[in-house]
């Protein structure tokens, strides 16, 4: 089952952006989202806890989505948080390092509501399925 | 089209609009420092970003500029094309493209640009510049933008294209190992081949950690809410805030008349202890209007940072269109002004900029003959006065030639020979600001357009300010333009004549004076005073307004005058008496020709009278023309 109530984070620098994902993420059912800036502001706000999911973007300043991608796995208490990343095609060749650096998925900007639930619902399904 | 859509296409014609005017000066920046790499992922990043966005919105030829321009950024971020001017001119092309396409939006005029031509420009561009780099890596990369293997398609790692695999960079940097590119390539290739399944495998090796996302997860759901911190930006309709910014005027308008009321109570009733709360009330009232207003006003104020970013470029293409090497120096750009100065400020400040550079600055040769250094300077220094803001721009030029802008005025019928023999350096310098005067004989495309300095002096009295211009042969020229810190709510003086009250405003006001009758002395005509050994031209406001009906003189034997400095011009006015200072608030007055009338608008006082504010500024104008004469 997939928990509409989850609190997901949406992380990126770009105003309108965030506010399209929100936007997406309303749409397939999702309410509690919160928001953050780059990666920084994005892992003091994961630290601070709550979150069982991050849409991250992946080219930002401070510290981008591979950067936060790899702190999250990297800590203790947020490693197993579900990433999805948020790329564009130019970037393609990253998705590589990214899986290696633990991303659950990624996905193409732009894309719409329906590929996002389906992007999400695969890794929430995965992940339970090994709980 | 749903609000919410609306709302959202709105938000990403602001942002993207700001990322265009935050990067524009970086290519600037980047072609003084070189390859800078943080710059250019600045660039790239927000190149990318409007893509990324626009394409979620559907505005295809934003996608398509910005998707050709960022290819060229990228491939001079990986360091894989040097920088080149070629380069950096098509990529200010695509960013002067995404302008209008952002304007077409904003206007929603309907009009359809057709950015082919520029994408192909785009294009050819950075292949031109790859096979200029090295043959072989146009192989490798450039005509490798192919699509995947067909057989790859339908999962969606199909679109992971080879051109987009990443390979170690010493490969690309030394032409003799190209030829293990195609194996490297397709190793990489085939590791990818299906990076949802890669994903997977991994997360496989992960799987005994899965467990304490579990306990994570629960523990969440049972840690009570922590408090939401929101410390983030609200993007406003400007309109909301000016209807704010309106509401503020009237509350402060209202506060000024309940002041008016509870003094009145407070002498009538003192003994009343109800008195005493009511003077309390009205006073604390009185300070939370005041930071009310403070904080309403400070909503509305950018840094005149928006209105500089454009400089840069501007100046860059400038010096290579007229040939003049020139450096461009802003202090001060963190000072913050009001929105709509920050809108009608660009205009002026870019005339003047490029006349200091066209007609300011000399040649390298020119100035290396007058034994200074071949670069010339401009700088841009801002600063908050008082109630004012400053800007001054100065260059360090040949100056105004003086002698030439008198003979040059008296061919165009400006003036006449008699009046340019009597005027002063001082005032002959303010001929550039006179319609229809322009010095060059064939005007530049760069900053004669028939367009002259005049309307840099409307534009700029339109702000309520003033500007003035100091010049010195050889040494340079700088003008100074003053403008109030916000236009809406003012301090002004409270002044009568003939039984009517006026506001002035109080940020030109030097001083006021209160003189006897025999201090006034008649020159040709024109009544003086001499304050501290400096002789002031005197206005009655009477006079000025046409409002000397009854002609009458009071007999008193003495006159409060307002001493008005624009500039280092000054002038005063003679008024009946001087009231006090208030706050006001300006309120626009419609049919009314504003600038013949010397009335700026209309406020409400404390007593509730409607009162003019007083256009000092235009009045100057006025006055100063006619004082040549």
């Amino acid at each position: 089952m997939v928990d509409q109530n989850m609190k997901i984070l949406v992380v990126d620098d770009f105003s309108t952006m965030r506010r399209i994902v929100k936007n997406l993420l309303k749409q397939i059912g999702y309410q509690n989202i919160e928001e953050a800036e780059d990666g920084a502001q994005a892992y003091s706000k994961l630290k601070n806890g709550g979150f069982s999911f991050v849409v991250s973007d992946w080219n930002m300043p401070n510290m981008d989505g591979l950067d936060l991608l790899k702190k999250v796995r990297s800590d203790p208490e947020l490693k197993d948080l579900p990433i999805l990343m948020v790329t564009a095609e130019a970037e393609k060749e990253k998705v590589i390092t990214a899986i290696q650096a633990g991303v659950n998925n990624y996905i193409v900007k732009p894309f719409t509501g329906e590929v996002l639930k389906e992007k999400m619902d695969k890794i929430i399904e995965r992940l339970q399925a090994q709980k | 089209m749903s609000d919410e859509m609306e709302e959202i296409i709105s938000e990403f014609i602001t942002e993207a609009e700001e990322s265009l005017d935050r990067i524009e000066p970086l290519f600037v920046e980047l072609e003084q420092k070189g390859e800078d790499k943080d710059l250019l992922n600045d660039i790239f990043r927000s190149m990318h970003t409007i893509k990324g966005a626009a394409g979620f919105l559907g505005f295809q030829p934003i996608v398509d500029v910005a998707h050709s321009s960022e290819n060229i950024m990228k491939k001079l971020r990986d360091g894989e094309l040097p920088l080149a001017k070629e380069l950096m001119d098509v990529i200010l092309k695509s960013i002067d493209m995404l302008r209008l396409l952002l304007t077409h939006l904003k206007s929603k005029d309907g009009i359809e640009e057709d950015v082919s031509p520029l994408v192909k420009e785009l294009g050819s561009a950075l292949n031109n510049a790859m096979s200029k780099s090295g043959g072989a890596l146009k192989t490798t990369q450039a005509a490798m933008p192919v699509e995947p293997p067909a057989q790859e398609s339908g999962s969606p790692k199909a679109e992971v294209t080879i051109q987009g695999v990443h390979i170690p960079d010493p490969a690309f940097n030394i032409p003799d190992q190209t030829a293990d590119i195609p194996q490297q390539k397709t190793e990489t290739a085939s590791v990818i081949e299906n990076p949802e399944h890669a994903a997977e495998d991994i997360k496989q090796d992960l799987q005994p950690e899965e467990n304490k996302l579990k306990a994570v997860e629960q523990a969440s759901k049972n840690s009570p809410q922590k408090p939401k911190e929101s410390a983030q930006n609200l993007r406003v309709d400007i309109e909301r805030i000016d209807k704010v910014m309106d509401l503020a005027g009237e509350v402060v308008l209202v506060r000024n008349r309940l002041l008016n009321i509870s003094n009145y109570f407070d002498m009538k009733y003192t003994n009343d202890p109800m008195t005493e709360t009511l003077m309390e009330t009205v006073s604390f009232l009185d300070r939370v209007t005041s930071e009310m207003q403070l904080a309403v006003m400070k909503i509305r104020m950018q840094p005149i940072k928006k209105v500089l970013s454009k400089f840069p470029r501007l100046v860059r293409d400038m010096s290579s269109s007229v040939n003049k090497d020139v450096e461009l120096i802003i202090y001060g750009e963190g000072t913050e002004v009001d929105k709509s100065v920050i809108e009608h400020i660009g205009d002026p400040l870019t005339h003047i900029l490029r006349n200091s550079i066209d007609h300011g600055l000399e040649s390298a040769e020119e100035r290396i003959a007058k034994g200074k250094p071949s670069k010339g300077n401009v700088v841009i220094n801002i600063y908050q006065k008082g109630t004012q803001i400053v800007i001054e721009i100065s260059d360090d030029g040949k100056g105004l030639d003086i002698d030439k802008l008198k003979k040059k005025a008296v061919e165009k019928g400006l003036i006449t020979e008699e009046e340019a023999k009597r005027m002063s350096d001082e005032a002959a310098t303010d001929i550039i600001f006179m319609p229809g005067f322009s010095t060059k004989d064939v005007a530049t495309q760069l900053s004669g357009r028939g367009v002259g300095m005049d309307v840099v002096k409307t534009n700029i009295s339109l702000l309520n300010g003033y500007v003035e211009v100091s010049t010195e042969k050889d040494a340079g020229t700088s003008f100074k333009i003053c403008i109030p810190l916000t236009l809406a709510i003012i301090q002004a003086l409270m002044v009568e004549v003939s039984g009517a009250k006026y506001a002035i405003p109080l940020s030109p006001i030097e001083e006021t004076l209160k003189v006897s009758k025999q201090d006034i002395n008649n020159i040709t005509g024109q009544n003086v005073i001499v304050i501290r050994d400096k002789i002031c031209p005197l206005f009655e406001l009477n006079q000025l307004l046409g409002t000397d009906f009854n002609g009458h003189d009071d007999e008193s034997g003495h006159k409060y005058v307002v001493v008005i400095a624009m500039g280092d011009k000054k002038f005063c006015i003679a008024v009946d008496k001087l009231l006090g200072q208030e706050e006001v608030v300006i309120k626009s007055l419609d049919g009314i020709d504003t600038a013949s009338s010397n009335v700026l608008g209309a406020t409400i006082t404390g007593d509730g009278k409607v009162v003019f504010i007083l256009d000092v500024t235009g009045m100057s104008r006025n006055l100063m023309g006619a004082g040549k004469n």
